[in-house]
């Protein structure tokens, strides 16, 4: 049984991608799921947000240049979140990747997970707010996406950009992927250039908009800390790691089957 | 049964200690203000006419450095892969840095 694999992206930078694939790491993991996040950003916020020791080997710059089959295997490491959840870290000479080089370089990452898969229940790929080869990897590399947007003008014109994007891999041969969600993140009720903007991607979106996530200083918190939203005490982190436990409803409602640790508890 | 033959094992990127902004020096450095000079004297009509000079020709000297040997590596790759040598590597390099500085 192969786990899903999401990419989480926008194509403007700071709406949240991290917290996002963070958010959705720590709802999976609350569940009892094994979970990989690939951080494909250079900035490698995920490897910091995770706590992942600064004694790990590879990254997935590593990983891209070497390209072979399940080559992403060597460069898993342990994270700070406990051993239901690995990374491949990010390091600042990933940005060396943003460009095509050698054979087929777009689905280097899909062959270097090969093998992977099956050993998770979930895989997020956090990726680089831009177009570039990063992206395109993970776009190449994923069955699902996950757009995340702010209730801003800006950053409503990145999401529909990402959503072109995900149609266009599609295109090219990964005809199964299908975006799961648009995230509106950082909202607040109270401006109504935030509701109109909700209003407006409800009309162009529809039902693939997902419940906003409000803005928490719960979420900084955790993240500063580097533990889970669910493990983090206050009740504005209990409403955020409930909007992420939906957000995560709907990647295993979209794959339609039980997750890897479901099969382990029923095999033992 | 024939076991599998052992899978190398995954190895650092050659540029992993290259820091992106310093990652692909200029194959031809852009040309210095002192390269660009108004055209004077015959088929030169207008002083707004810009043409670009060749560097004046330098005496070169030698410069012992001692780098990590996966910069060096990188560079070698980078400059083969340029047609340059590692002189106009080490060179391009100085200069960004001394424009920076």
């Amino acid at each position: 049984m192969e786990a899903p694999v999401v990419a989480v992206l926008s194509l403007k930078g700071g709406v949240g991608k991290t917290t996002v694939t963070l958010g959705i790491a720590s709802a999976a993991m609350h569940e009892g799921r094994r979970v990989l996040v690939v951080d494909l950003d250079p900035q490698a916020n995920a490897t910091a947000g995770l706590a992942v020791p600064q004694t790990h080997d590879f990254s997935t710059s590593d990983v891209l240049y070497d390209g072979r089959p399940g080559v992403a295997l060597d460069a898993i490491t342990a994270t700070g979140w406990g051993e239901l959840v690995d990374c491949i870290p990010a390091e600042r000479a990933l940005e060396h990747r943003a460009v095509p080089s050698g054979h087929d370089p777009g689905r280097r990452l899909q062959r270097a997970l090969r093998g992977v898969r099956e050993r998770y229940d979930l895989i997020l790929l956090d990726c680089p707010p831009s177009l570039g080869e990063l992206t395109r990897n993970a776009l190449f590399a994923a069955t699902q996406a996950v757009v995340v947007t702010e209730p801003t003008y800006f950053a409503v014109q990145g999401a529909q950009q990402a959503v072109e994007a995900v149609s266009v891999a599609r295109q090219e041969g990964n005809r199964d992927l299908s975006v799961i969600a648009i995230v509106p993140n950082r909202t607040r009720a109270t401006q109504s250039e935030h509701r109109y903007r909700l209003q407006e991607l409800h009309d162009v979106f529809g039902d693939v908009v997902a419940e906003p996530i409000s803005e928490r200083t719960a979420i900084q918190q955790a993240q500063g800390a580097g533990v889970p939203i669910h493990a983090w005490k206050s009740r504005g982190a209990g409403s955020a790691a409930r909007t992420f436990d939906d957000l995560l409803g709907r990647v295993a409602d979209v794959t339609g089957r039980a997750m890897v640790t479901d099969q382990a508890k029923s095999e033992s | 049964m024939i076991n599998p033959p052992p899978r190398p094992a995954l190895r650092k990127a050659p540029d992993s200690d290259v820091h992106p902004v310093a990652a692909a020096p200029p194959v031809v450095p852009a040309p210095r203000p002192a390269e660009l000079r108004p055209v004077m004297g015959i088929g030169g009509h207008t002083s707004d006419t810009l043409v670009r000079r060749g560097a004046k020709k330098e005496k070169k000297s030698t410069l012992e450095v001692k780098v990590s040997k996966s910069v060096l590596k990188a560079a070698r790759q980078s400059a083969k892969a340029k047609g340059d040598s590692l002189d106009d590597v080490v060179t391009a390099a100085l200069r960004g840095y001394i424009a920076r500085a």
